[in-house]
């Protein structure tokens, strides 16, 4: 019993680390929950880089926003399907809400994904996310660009 | 290395409880903790090495991995899939407890492969389950409060779909 208690208590750092980067995304976030130093190790730079090594990217599910036909006002909802078979016949309109307003989806890129404020907005934004662990980060509206092109 | 070219050298390796086991250096190659140590030995390692981290059922089974993939690798046709049948069979056998001591002992004995393997299977048997359960599995204490963990929970909500109940 003594040999138990001590194998149980030393299966600990360099091996949870190698183990945690081996699971994909999704169950990963779930595992923030075990505990203050797990989230911690989750969220460290180092983890994710060899996350991303061993698992490499993977299709989980499909993003998508519709769009008026006769209107140049923007459709605030977005939609999510997850890929897995478990949860596959949910559509998530709530995936984007970790942002501080409605966005129009731009462009994505390895899970990143481009938004900017709904139109008509009088200070519009653009945005940085990924929506799997819910950091974002605000980019200044290209106003002179914008013009240039019009 | 005296003269004996046709039959391989032999290692001996004893265990906490004092057990001996004989291991063909090839074998011990892949042993990296043991081949340091014959690595750093002047002349030749004949009296046995002593581990006294590693547990008789934890290197058997470490021995019977090494042997069974150097068989393997001798008959390329088969190798993949009978090693993967093999490996399959091996990770069943164990049960958690069990598991974790080997991998406590191939993370020792720094077995590459098998740490690999094992920290897969690992993962693999994780993957579904809830936290509680993964709590218990590394033996984690919860030191959250149950309000950041109820906000935590509400966060990612959509990673909560499709975890086994325990």
């Amino acid at each position: 019993m003594q040999k138990m208690k001590k194998l149980k208590s030393s299966l600990n750092g360099d091996i949870m680390f190698d183990i945690l980067s081996r699971l994909p995304v999704k169950p990963l976030l779930g595992m923030k929950r075990v505990s203050r130093g797990w989230r911690a190790m989750i969220s460290s730079f180092p983890f994710i880089k060899s996350q991303m090594e061993k698992t490499g990217l993977s299709l989980t599910g499909f993003i998508f926003q519709e769009k008026f036909q006769w209107c140049s006002d923007d459709i605030k909802t977005v939609s999510h399907i997850a890929l897995d078979s478990q949860s596959s016949k949910k559509v998530l309109h709530n995936v984007f809400d970790f942002l501080p307003e409605y966005v129009v989806i731009l462009a994505s890129c390895d899970g990143l994904v481009c938004c900017r404020s709904c139109f008509p907005c009088s200070d519009p934004s653009v945005y940085l996310c990924n929506p799997s662990n819910k950091e974002w980060i605000r980019i200044q509206w290209p106003w002179h660009k914008l013009n240039l092109l019009r | 290395m005296s003269g004996i070219s046709d039959t391989e050298r032999m290692i001996t390796l004893k265990t906490v409880e004092g057990t001996l086991f004989d291991v063909k250096s090839s074998i011990a190659k892949d042993i990296k903790t043991v081949q340091a140590f014959i690595d750093d030995s002047d002349d030749d390692v004949t009296s046995p090495i002593p581990l006294p981290n590693v547990f008789t059922r934890e290197l058997s089974r470490i021995l019977d991995y090494l042997n069974n993939h150097h068989r393997f690798r001798s008959d390329i046709e088969k190798a993949d899939e009978e090693m993967a049948r093999y490996d399959a069979e091996f990770a069943k056998s164990m049960s958690h407890e069990e598991l974790k001591a080997l991998i406590l002992a191939a993370n020792y004995l720094n077995v590459k492969d098998l740490l690999e393997f094992l920290n897969q299977t690992v993962a693999d048997v994780i993957q579904n389950k809830s936290v509680e359960f993964v709590r218990n599995f590394f033996g984690i204490e919860n030191d959250y409060t149950p309000e950041e963990e109820e906000k935590l929970r509400n966060e990612n909500e959509w990673a909560f779909n499709g975890v086994e109940q325990d």
